[in-house]
């Protein structure tokens, strides 16, 4: 999967703080890529994220279209307290559902939950708009992590159950049921 | 390859339009023939020996030979008529024994090898008939070297034994005309690729992809031959030469002249294609540029205040004469922490080399005031006015949301309310008032940072600053052609320092090298530790022993890691994923040294290094001298 979103709005924290259980207030900023790797249980699979964190600014848009063009799922994330980060996410929406996989799953995440007292964008809208255009939503908080894990559960349950490609070159969200791995064992 | 090529346009032809065509064809090249071409023999090879059974001493002396003919390529094998073609054979156990096929001891199985039998076993096969041939080349004392060929109908022909001679002339010739690489799961087989499957898909798709491909191949043959040698040449041969053929206009001395034009830039081509493309993985290459071995490089220790003030001469210039040699100190040893501040300053361009004390005063004073207005121009705007003028509100909003997370862990910008994260702000404002075009672009302000930590001074940063962007602008400018073609460069670096590497990358989608496009963007600012960086800057900043150099130390990573990504097979985002995890886990002196060895390891072959490698370090025929460090850095070892 992949994350996309204006400058600063805090993918490389949501990430980080999925994967890692982290989070830096001064998380620097991301050049190029970066690549993460998550094994989750659910009830009825093993689910391995495969996440790319990707370059917020504008000025490296054009490097986008590598890491979304083979993923699976995305997350498109604002800044509540950021109207212009909105748009930019509305936006990444639009080039998803025009470029991206036609079966890709995407996820709105309102970040920075925890500042409220600055919020500029309403849940309600950001709400609305992810429903217009069957996105899943959550107002997430890298810091205080609420939301964090829900909302790449909830992605993974919206994908097909099964194994998927055999090589997970793409970039992708794989899906799979390892027969040799007891059920217990891979949530360590 | 003249009446090679008039062969192949030949053939299509007449496969195509068999009934009309033959004759003029014919005429043709029965005219090519007699008038232009004769057969041109281009490999002889004499002292080349049948042996006509395996455990047998006996051996027929011959000649082996690769003839263009007007109806194809041959290779051919004849018994030699030289009568004293005798034989000394290094046995395995170091003792050398002469065989003479004519002597007495031998007798017995020469009775059954009659003459007329020895003359049957001189061969000639169109190289198209060949399907891979065995190519043995033991050590040294340890016997001949020898090939077998076998062809497609499953024919082995006998084996030939090279008495005077590798086979690499063989293989290196029959690679004009073939791509053949050694099969990994044997390595004394080479296979023939097939070229036509490939070379028809790839030229189909290279006509979709690029329809300019022709003229692409002649500016940079080397580049474009990366992705696949044959389908080049086959498309050369099936596309290119027909097209010229065809044209009524052209007159028959001009098809000829054309086609030499393109048989030279073909020649000239594969003189520097020595190494191949390995899509597949499977087969390794048969031939490569071997470098000579890296020479051993020691660095020297960081040049002191005492060392510095010995470059400069009374009125505080630094001596020219001595410049080189200040430049080749930093160079190998870096800097002492306590005169970065003077001397970054004149490695950044903010003080010019000749300029005395009083000079760069005087001038000094100038800027600031320059900078003081720049600084106005934006610190005077008002929220109020910002609202209109949104170019210059997202600028600032860029710059605030990354200096407030540049470099947070380091002492110098820890804090809230860090007084420094303020003058780091000011330098990247006045840097956009100063190029507002480019603006601020994510990355520059991890280059601000440590200038303003060795400075400590606004207005010297910001100059520095402006010094540093000039070298490295390229990097941020919005259509990223130059981060791409740095890329570029850094894959052709790897295809020939380390070919296995260049190889498993093609083969696992990863030679558009994106995983080093932090390295190259922020010049390692994100994988070495403050001070590291510093070391490593200022090593860059002296141009020596080439503008490159940053690339080499690329390649010196990756060269090192080069059986950490084999050996765990990893693919596109195991690579990305371990060359970021490299970062704060590299030695910076040691990548320096691997760094200026590879430096010197290509300059020693520099005379069989493709040109666009020569231009790229600035060596060579091709390297610019006048104003190059480089020819007095040659001088200076």
């Amino acid at each position: 999967m992949v994350l996309l979103g204006e400058s600063a709005v805090g993918k490389s924290s949501l990430v980080l703080r999925f994967v890692k259980g982290q989070f830096h207030e001064y998380q620097e900023s991301t050049i190029g890529a970066a690549f993460l790797t998550q094994t989750v249980c659910l009830e009825e699979a093993t689910v391995k994220f495969e996440i790319w964190d990707t370059a917020g600014q504008e000025r490296y848009h054009s490097l986008a279209p590598m890491y979304y063009r083979g993923s699976q799922a995305a997350i498109v994330v604002y800044d509540i307290t950021n109207q212009e980060s909105f748009q930019k996410a509305k936006n990444w929406v639009k080039e998803l559902q025009r470029q991206a996989s036609p079966n890709i799953v995407i996820a709105l995440a309102g970040n920075k939950a925890d500042m409220a007292n600055k919020r500029v964008v309403e849940y309600e809208e950001a709400n609305a708009y992810a429903e217009e255009n069957a996105l899943l939503f959550m107002e997430t908080s890298a810091k205080t992590s609420m939301n964090v894990n829900d909302v790449f559960m909830a992605i993974a349950k919206k994908l097909p159950v099964g194994p998927t490609q055999g090589q997970d070159s793409q970039g992708t969200v794989d899906m799979n049921q390892p027969q040799q791995q007891s059920k217990g064992s891979c949530c360590k | 390859m003249l009446p090679y090529m008039a062969y192949r346009y030949v053939k299509n032809k007449r496969e195509n339009n068999q009934r009309n065509m033959e004759e003029n064809l014919d005429s043709m090249v029965s005219n090519l023939t007699r008038s232009m071409v004769p057969d041109q023999c281009v490999l002889r090879i004499p002292g080349v020996a049948a042996k006509l059974i395996d455990e047998s001493e006996e051996y027929v002396p011959g000649v082996l030979s690769i003839v263009e003919k007007s109806i194809g390529v041959f290779i051919e094998w004849s018994p030699s008529e030289d009568s004293d073609a005798s034989w000394v054979i290094a046995s395995d156990d170091g003792n050398t024994e002469t065989y003479n096929p004519r002597s007495p001891s031998h007798s017995a199985s020469l009775e059954k090898t009659s003459s007329e039998d020895i003359a049957k076993l001189a061969f000639s096969l169109d190289v198209n008939d060949l399907s891979s041939y065995k190519n043995i080349e033991p050590k040294k004392g340890k016997g001949l070297p020898s090939i077998r060929l076998i062809c497609k109908d499953g024919t082995s022909y006998v084996p030939l034994y090279f008495r005077n001679t590798s086979t690499s002339a063989f293989n290196d010739v029959l690679q004009r005309y073939l791509t053949l690489r050694r099969s990994n799961r044997e390595a004394n087989l080479i296979v023939v690729y097939d070229q036509k499957a490939e070379a028809l898909a790839k030229s189909v798709s290279m006509l979709d992809e690029n329809g300019d491909i022709l003229s692409r191949f002649m500016q940079n043959p080397y580049m474009t031959a990366m992705t696949g040698f044959s389908k080049i040449t086959s498309f050369v041969q099936d596309q290119v030469i027909p097209t010229v053929l065809d044209n009524d206009a052209v007159s028959s001395e001009e098809k000829i002249r054309l086609m030499r034009e393109l048989r030279l830039a073909n020649d000239k081509f594969e003189e520097q294609m020595r190494v191949h493309s390995d899509a597949a993985g499977e087969f390794e290459v048969v031939t490569q540029l071997e470098l000579p071995p890296r020479p051993d490089i020691y660095r020297e220790s960081s040049v002191t205040q005492q060392m510095w003030d010995a470059f400069k001469l009374p009125n505080g210039s630094i001596d020219p004469v001595k410049l080189h040699h200040l430049k080749m100190n930093v160079f190998r040893g870096g800097l002492n922490a306590e005169i970065r501040r003077e001397a970054w300053k004149l490695l950044l361009g903010y003080r010019k080399w000749d300029e005395s004390d009083a000079e760069f005063e005087k001038r000094k004073q100038k800027l600031s005031v320059e900078y003081e207005n720049m600084k106005r121009q934006w610190s005077s705007i008002t929220d109020d006015q910002e609202k209109r003028f949104s170019k210059y509100s997202k600028r600032k909003s860029l710059v605030e949301k990354d200096v407030a997370r540049t470099d947070r862990t380091v002492p110098f910008f820890q804090g809230d309310d860090n007084e420094n994260l303020k003058l780091l702000h000011n330098v990247l404002m006045t840097y956009v008032m100063y190029n507002f075009d480019l603006g601020y672009v994510q990355g520059m302000s991890d280059f601000a940072s440590p200038l303003l930590f060795v400075m400590k001074d606004e207005v010297d940063t910001f100059w520095c600053f402006v010094g540093l962007m000039n070298i490295t602008h390229r990097n941020f400018e919005k259509d990223q052609a130059y981060i791409k073609q740095q890329m570029n460069q850094l894959r052709d670096l790897v295809m020939i320092v380390n070919p296995r590497l260049a190889n498993y990358l093609e083969s696992h989608q990863s030679d558009d090298m994106y995983f080093c496009f932090r390295w190259v963007l922020v010049w390692f600012k994100r994988e070495f530790s403050f001070l590291d960086t510093c070391k490593l800057w200022e090593v860059l900043w002296t141009g020596q022993p080439c503008a490159s150099f940053l690339l080499l130390i690329c390649v010196a990573i990756l060269d090192s890691q080069t059986n950490v990504i084999i050996d765990n097979k990893f693919g596109l985002t195991e690579i990305l994923k371990h060359v970021n995890d490299l970062s704060m886990h590299l030695n910076v002196e040691e990548i320096l040294t691997a760094a200026e060895a590879i430096f010197h390891q290509l300059s020693a072959s520099q005379n069989k290094l493709p040109i666009h490698i020569c231009q790229y370090l600035n060596i060579g025929e091709t390297a610019v001298t006048p104003t190059s460090p480089n020819r007095s850095f040659e001088e200076n070892l």
